[in-house]
């Protein structure tokens, strides 16, 4: 077992040939940070595993963006962040490896973006899943383009719009956003189990390539259109909120 | 209290700010929509676009149900242009819908059938009452439902939306949710799409505009290819009928 990234806000160990990357800032819900995405993609990168468990410390998976963070001062700052959230998605899906997200607790905003673009997927049956970013003046872009695939359109219009209309674990596992359903004390075992399989194909890199032969279109679109909005008063408005607290 | 009513027979367009209604109120045809009608709820969602105190639009029908469908006793189609000229209505309404840049909430109850099923796929959030029948039954005239097997596809998925346009099968509100056609079902759904259309009027505008935006971007595409292999089929159906 290896320790990881220590201060990065992602504990990073191994469970046989499987690496096991925890958000671990539960004082946030987990909430990301430049920080967390970085220590996630090198996570996701890492070649010597066979695969890759994502999941959260504590009683979630992420909250979302730590909007503390979103302090731009003008659209390209913003952009910067885009374009660093969206690397990671790629990532996800270009990793030649599985890459299996486990949810437990809040997978709100970026946390819902990040398990729909794991390969699988696998949570609690009380998990919470949603995208709150309308409600910040924000718009989730990546589940946008990705979403309608996994969920049909209809489903994602509603999430996207309504904002507090959240997900349980169980209507993710019926919608198809998540594969299997485990109580929170085996979900973790689940998620390598899962992932080790998923490696165990011969099939397994074809198979993931053909998948995400249209991830480009998925995740073009936010680096495109979300900076400005970023920069936008509403979401300076509340950052302030969460700020205060 | 609404104010200044547009008004067209068999429809019209409440404008009770930051809240818009278009209401179908046709009953003695089951509140099919003639083509007359459905110029108007064109330019009704054109003059919602341009008119900043409204932030949401409610679609909903009056009397025994929402919309039966098209009115088929005005399809009368001599040729191909004149069957692409009648296209136009409902693609431009279904894409000006898409296009709109605030949310749109419909409220079903009793039947949604044809007309009435195809423009939840334009809606961004719908409610239904327990009961409400739905069904894509073009199928039943020699038509299409176009829309359905075009912008229908990753809305309800391909093997439903087979299914759904190939029987024309009415199904009730349980299917329709997991379909994704409808997304609450509620007792009173005229007060619920109220209340829910209101909520959604809250946000940041610029942020609806985006998220509709993206969510729309495909839409063009789509009825293009409607627009495209549609004239024929309803050239040869004038015939039949």
């Amino acid at each position: 077992m290896t320790a990881g990234t220590a201060g990065s806000g992602v504990r990073v160990e191994r469970r046989g040939d499987v690496l096991v990357a925890t958000i671990d800032r539960p004082h946030r819900r987990n909430a990301a940070d430049l920080d967390v995405y970085r220590a996630l993609e090198e996570a996701v990168g890492d070649e010597s595993a066979v695969a890759c468990v994502l999941g959260g410390g504590g009683a979630d998976f992420s909250a979302g963006d730590d909007v503390a963070i979103f302090d731009f001062p003008d659209a390209e700052a913003a952009r910067a962040f885009v374009v660093e959230v969206t690397r990671l998605f790629r990532l996800v899906e270009s990793a030649p490896r599985p890459v299996v997200a486990a949810v437990d607790g809040y997978a709100l905003g970026f946390g819902f973006e990040l398990a729909l673009a794991c390969d699988l997927a696998v949570a609690t049956p009380d998990a919470v899943l949603g995208l709150p970013e309308i409600v910040h003046g924000a718009a989730p872009p990546n589940a946008i383009g990705r979403g309608p695939d996994v969920l049909g359109r209809g489903l994602v219009r509603e999430l996207a719009l309504r904002g507090r209309r959240w997900l349980t674990g169980v209507e993710a596992h019926r919608y198809g956003l998540v594969c299997e359903l485990h109580p929170a004390d085996g979900l973790l075992a689940a998620a390598v189990a899962l992932a080790a399989e998923a490696a165990s194909s011969p099939a397994f890199r074809s198979a993931k390539r053909l998948l995400a032969l249209d991830a480009e279109r998925a995740y073009g679109l936010a680096p495109l259109v979300m900076p400005r909005l970023l920069a936008s008063p509403t979401v300076a408005a509340s950052r302030a909120r969460y700020a205060r607290g | 209290m609404p104010d200044a009513p547009a008004a067209a027979p068999g429809l019209r367009l409440e404008v009770e700010p930051p809240l818009a209604r278009i209401v179908i109120d046709r009953d003695e045809k089951r509140n099919a929509l003639s083509i007359p009608m459905l110029q108007a709820m064109r330019r009704f969602v054109g003059e919602v676009a341009g008119d900043d105190r409204v932030r949401a639009l409610v679609l909903r029908g009056e009397g025994r149900g929402f919309c039966a469908g098209e009115d088929v006793t005005g399809f009368e189609f001599p040729d191909v242009e004149t069957a692409e000229r009648f296209l136009d209505g409902p693609l431009d309404l279904f894409l000006a819908l898409e296009r709109l840049p605030k949310p749109v909430v419909v409220a079903l109850h009793g039947f949604a059938f044809g007309f009435g099923s195809e423009v939840l796929l334009a809606a961004d959030c719908v409610l239904a009452e327990p009961g409400t029948r739905l069904g894509f039954a073009e199928i039943d005239h020699g038509l299409v439902p176009s829309v359905l097997v075009t912008r229908g596809l990753d809305t309800a998925f391909r093997r439903r939306v087979l299914e759904l346009a190939l029987t024309g099968r009415r199904i009730g509100v349980e299917e329709a949710l997991e379909a994704r056609l409808v997304h609450v079902v509620v007792d009173d759904a005229a007060a619920a799409a109220d209340e829910v259309a209101r909520e959604l009027a809250g946000w940041a505008p610029e942020a609806v505009e985006l998220v509709k935006a993206l969510l729309g971007a495909g839409a063009a595409d789509d009825h293009d290819r409607a627009r495209e292999f549609m004239p024929p089929v309803l050239v040869q159906v004038a015939v039949s009928l």
